[in-house]
């Protein structure tokens, strides 16, 4: 109970403009994602349509008090598709360097081996994509990792950022366009 | 790239999408001249902005996956309520399930746990699963895997715990049983029953595929999984979805509709195509679609276009695997099976079989070397294409989607019947359909001027113009009172009850030959009348019901047994309560000589004789049913369903009645939190959850809590009945009746006013029910020592010629009792005493529910100088108090303060004892300053 209250504590103090606070919650939810990834993602086989989201949500419920209202719901949510972000990048490294570590010259013939060191590949060109963006316009780069990587709804992405759902729409398309593209540069 | 060029481009990008074709071309060249190096990135922008996003969802996809992979299953081993999950069975869309095990039981229960990882916390997704876990838990069927508890992990992700099936998908079933053609028919036969049952329970399956129908080990096929169903008529307490939008990621491909892929409502029909596909697939071993189908868009494709190769044609193709030879089965298949199983895969729905029973019916036939009804342009066709061509045109009105899909379905189904007796000609049914026709077509949006048409208004009509339909009078009388049902369906009892007579004359001009038809016909006769109010002549056709149902099946019979239970029931409300009894009796030994004591009917028969008993004073025997009622629907109805639930809340409502307060709110509690599971927030029956609830908290001299249970009673009342209601006025002069109690006189009597109001309104301003809530209404010129006023209420609850019920009757004595006492009218009061004290212990019996008039009775004889009688009084209310178990309540501890005053004037030393306790008990619930504590100070 302490813990929970502790980490509601933290997400008003944050909410509040306290980015101590924030800084101070990040790890705990971060840690959060990690122990529960496996109870989601486990049940899911590969290929489904596959949502961050419900881990997100996961957390959500285990981390914070309910009882908080919608719009530190949606504080919490952005700071928790940061950490799923982090959470998958660190995730896709490990087996990239993991891979590489365990003798950089042998050729791998399993294709499966292949295929997963294509997709952590992948996953660190667009988190590169993503920060590339975010020097352009920081803004934009927010509303992807809301998206993508806390599965925020449209709705709820117009909560969180108090953005108009047709401004809103309009950076998406701005910021996915720009991000395609620059995964298919190179 | 600098600042000002990102938002140069930005602009741009968001101008050139306003643009197409030649006036983007234009403005990209004017674009290109003025910023001749940001013209490239605009193209390449505009370019990307036309592709897939796949392209970035896919990563972060494939990495969670991976993530999961090296991660352990973190469910197994851990306790969900008291299921312990062991191991992981299957992952779907939805989540993953799991063989679990019941961790409190002695004897063994392994069950299929499921937990909805994929389930949004939002609220809405949260009361839909709730809901839909209702539906679930009311599907009871011996080939559908029934549901068994449900819940919330910690972590708030919703579960439910489904009856556990060892068995095998029914396609490998069929492969390793090596069944022939005949047996695998017969069994999907079986899963057609099982599908046909959830239909008419309007809840579509809309995943039906072999691993979804497994068949244990003594060869019944089961359902799984309605996991993804969805209700047909959302139910009693929501009228809102008939149909319900697919969700195309939640389906299996290669078993779905066109409908289904194509977004669209799916309905019975779609079960329909799935099971002709698996039919397909159990009789060929084949897919319908010939080509290899790799790709969604190329399954897609086919299911929308591709017309099914004739099964008799797929066996011989490469890969075919049934027992006989392909060219004996080819022989088998040619012709009507052929036809039978594409008519289940009809593109458009209305060309299908209308029910998973005509598709099963028609198997039969084929079975039985009889003619099949799959050819086209049959009635299910007219009628079909007719309702989409309508429903969609009256999509406002919403319930008539329900009915026109139910009387079409009856139709159809009554047709078939009727035609395989060879007695109804193709004239009769192009009749038929004719009228349905025309019905319709006047009540599309165009005739209506505009306004929806509202399914009374339909029915209306319709009844009107069969009645001129040239059709036998059997079959016209069948439709009559079908629509009669319908009527009731839609709350239009009064309605309903003339067009069920209409029906009833003309089948009784030939009583012989329409036996069942009458049976069944008497019996909703007397339950509309019964709801109506008309109990007399309800009870007219109870007795015939019952007279037909010995006619027709013997006196020894579940169905004689349950008319009897209900006439029991009509009897009891009659305040015929003796007979009412017997009835109940009788049916409860018909039922047990029968075997049938697990059956929902023998419950409610023994649900109704427990009320029964509890009504006449018999507490201890009401008791005892009250708990054997419990513990037998928990078995049979299963810990969630709605009946159960109600059970629950009326053994705690006899337990708080006789004072057993701690488990009457436990009950009650249960009740609460189990209801909150599965129904919505404002489930009608949760008003008499929460007024239980609040009468339990008042006793308990807890009146935050009982304010706020009584509140929420009311406002659920409200919301499903509307304050021109009963129940709205009764919930209404209870929350009044806690402010009373309370003693804040200012607010009960505003509260009184608008109880007084709503009663007028519902039961009229001289009905007995506001006798009732001028007897609550009494204690507040009681409390407040307006004596004139508190008498002239209790006159009047009093006054004849109106027959009271046993408690309001020796309540409204005991209290004015007590005003005579107060003014002066010694004499008049003890001899109302008398028989107050008598009457009151015959009806509660020597309990915690006598102590108020215990109290009442004892101040009187103490403060008119009567210290014996007083004392005897006294030492009844200690003595009931000393064998409680619970601990003193705050009408308790008012008659143990009369004890003690009485004690007091007879100089006896425990006195002061006596009155500290109940000073001590009372002080707590009222505060110092309350006139009640006053009078315990000498």
């Amino acid at each position: 109970m302490g813990e929970d209250s502790d980490i509601t504590q933290l997400l008003n103090r944050w909410i509040g403009g306290d980015s101590d606070a924030g800084d101070a919650l990040a790890p705990l939810v971060y840690n959060e994602l990690r122990h529960r990834a496996g109870r989601v993602f486990a049940g899911e086989r590969p290929g489904h349509t596959l949502q961050p989201t419900a881990l997100v949500n996961e957390a959500f419920a285990a981390l914070v008090n309910v009882d908080i209202t919608w719009q530190d719901r949606a504080h919490f949510f952005a700071l928790a598709a940061r950490m799923m972000r982090r959470l998958l990048v660190n995730h896709a490294n490990a087996k990239l360097t993991e891979k590489r570590g365990g003798g950089a010259l042998k050729v791998t013939l399993d294709p499966a081996a292949v295929s997963a060191d294509d997709n952590a590949t992948e996953l660190v060109r667009l988190n590169d994509a993503l920060r590339d963006l975010a020097e352009l316009d920081e803004r934009k780069a927010e509303l992807i990792e809301l998206q993508y990587f806390g599965g925020l709804t449209f709705a709820e992405m117009e909560q969180v950022t108090g953005l108009s759902s047709s401004t809103l729409d309009r950076h998406l398309r701005m910021a996915r366009a720009w991000l395609k593209d620059a995964l298919t540069q190179n | 790239m600098t600042t000002s060029d990102w938002q140069r481009l930005e602009q741009a990008f968001e101008q050139a999408l306003q643009l197409e074709g030649a006036e983007r071309e234009a403005f990209l060249t004017m674009f290109s001249k003025e910023y001749p190096r940001l013209a490239d990135k605009l193209a390449d922008l505009l370019a990307a902005d036309g592709q897939r996003n796949e392209a970035l969802e896919a990563p972060i996809r494939a990495a969670a996956d991976s993530l999961a992979e090296t991660t352990d299953d973190v469910w197994v081993g851990r306790t969900l309520g008291v299921w312990q999950i062991e191991k992981r069975i299957a992952a779907g869309g939805m989540g993953a399930v799991f063989l679990a095990q019941r961790a409190d039981s002695e004897y063994t229960q392994h069950a299929a746990l499921k937990i909805m990882t994929g389930q949004l916390l939002a609220p809405d997704a949260i009361s839909r699963f709730r809901a839909e876990r209702q539906i679930l838990a009311s599907l009871q069927h011996p080939n559908i895997a029934s549901l068994i508890d449900g819940g919330s992990t910690e972590e708030q992700l919703p579960y439910i715990v489904m009856e556990y099936i060892d068995g095998q998908p029914i396609d490998a079933y069929c492969d390793a049983q090596q069944l022939d053609l005949r047996d695998r028919l017969r069994l999907f036969q079986r899963v057609c029953d099982a599908l046909d049952y959830a239909h008419r329970n309007l809840v579509v399956h809309r995943d039906i595929k072999p691993s979804n129908i497994l068949v244990d080990a003594s060869g019944d096929p089961k359902l799984l999984d309605f996991g993804i169903a969805k209700l047909l008529d959302a139910g009693s307490y929501d009228m809102t979805l008939a149909v319900t939008r697919a969700d195309a990621r939640a389906m299996t491909l290669s078993y779905a509709s066109p409908e289904h892929v194509l977004g669209q409502p799916v309905s019975i029909a779609s079960d329909v195509y799935s099971l002709g596909v698996l039919l397909y697939r159990l009789l060929t071993g084949q897919s319908p679609y010939r080509q290899t189908l790799n790709s969604q868009r190329s399954i897609e494709s086919a299911i929308l276009e591709t017309d099914p190769e004739r099964p008799s044609a797929a066996v011989t193709r490469e890969g075919a695997n049934t027992s006989p030879s392909p060219a004996r089965l080819q022989r088998l298949m040619a012709g009507d099976l052929d036809n039978i199983v594409l008519k289940s895969l009809q593109k458009e729905p209305e060309r299908r079989y209308a029910t998973a029973a005509a598709f099963r019916d028609d198997i039969e036939r084929f079975l039985t070397d009889r003619p099949v009804n799959a050819r086209p342009d049959s009635l299910v066709y007219r009628a079909g294409k007719f309702i989409r061509r309508n429903t969609l045109a009256l999509a406002t009105a919403t319930v008539f989607a329900i009915t026109v899909i139910s009387l079409v379905v009856f139709y159809t189904r009554q047709l078939t019947v009727e035609r395989d007796a060879a007695r109804l000609q193709a004239a009769r049914s192009d009749e038929i359909a004719g009228f349905m026709n025309s019905l319709f077509a006047n009540a599309t949006p165009d005739n209506a001027k505009g306004e929806a048409v509202t399914a009374v208004e339909l029915l209306d009509e319709g009844f009107e113009r069969i009645d001129a339909l040239d059709v036998q009078p059997e079959l016209r009388a069948e439709l009559m009172s079908n629509m009669a049902n319908n009527m009731m369906e839609l709350g239009q009892q009064k309605r309903a009850i003339p067009m069920m007579n209409r029906a009833r004359e003309i089948l009784e001009q030939e009583p012989e030959r329409n036996g069942r038809a009458l049976w069944l016909l008497y019996s909703r006769i007397a339950e509309a009348n019964r709801q109506v109010g008309d109990f007399d002549e309800s009870m007219t056709y109870q007795e015939r019901t019952i007279d037909a149902a010995v006619a027709l099946f013997g006196p020894e019979h579940r169905h004689v047994a349950f008319q009897m239970m209900r006439m029991g029931g009509t009897l009891f409300d009659m305040d015929r309560v003796d007979e009412a009894l017997e009835l109940e009796a009788r049916a409860i030994e018909m039922f047990d000589a029968l075997g049938l004591r697990e059956s929902s009917q023998a419950i409610d028969a023994r649900g109704n004789y427990a009320n029964a008993l509890q009504y006449v004073g018999r507490t201890v025997e009401a008791e005892f049913v009250h708990r054997e009622v419990v513990t037998l629907s928990e078995r049979v109805d299963g810990e969630l369903a709605t009946n159960t639930l109600i059970r629950i809340a009326n053994l705690s409502g006899l337990l708080m009645r006789t004072g057993k307060l701690s488990e009457a709110e436990s009950l009650i509690d249960t009740a609460l939190e189990r209801g909150a599971r599965v129904w919505p927030e404002n489930y009608d029956v949760f008003s008499q959850f929460f007024s239980y609830k609040c009468t339990i908290r008042n006793r308990l001299g807890d009146f935050t809590a009982a304010l706020s249970a009584c509140e929420r009673a009311l406002e659920v009342a409200q919301i499903n009945f509307g304050e021109e209601s009963k129940l709205y006025a009764r919930r209404m002069r209870s929350l009044a009746s806690q402010h009373g109690d309370l003693g804040d006189f200012e607010t009960a009597a505003a509260l009184y006013d608008l109880a007084e109001t709503a009663t007028a309104a519902s039961s009229g301003a001289d009905s007995v029910t506001m006798r009732t809530v001028y007897l609550s209404r009494s204690k507040v010129p009681l409390g407040a020592g307006d004596y004139d006023e508190a008498e002239r209420l209790l006159r009047a609850v009093l006054r004849e010629p109106v027959e009271l019920s046993g408690s309001a009757d020796l309540y409204a004595r005991e209290r004015l009792a007590t005003v005579l006492s107060k003014t002066g009218r010694q004499a008049e009061a003890t001899l109302l005493f008398d028989g107050v004290v008598i009457d009151a212990t015959a009806l509660v019996g020597e309990g915690p529910a006598l102590l108020p008039t215990l109290a009442a009775a004892t101040a009187h004889f103490r403060t008119s100088g009567d210290l014996d009688r007083a004392l005897v009084l006294g030492e009844r209310a200690q003595a009931i108090i000393d064998g409680s178990d619970e601990s003193l309540t705050w009408r308790g501890a008012q008659a143990l303060g009369e004890y003690g005053l009485t004690l007091l004037a007879l100089d006896d030393d425990q006195a002061v004892v006596v009155l500290d306790i109940a000073h001590t008990a009372l002080v707590k619930v009222f505060g110092d300053a309350d006139q009640r504590v006053q009078a315990l100070i000498p």
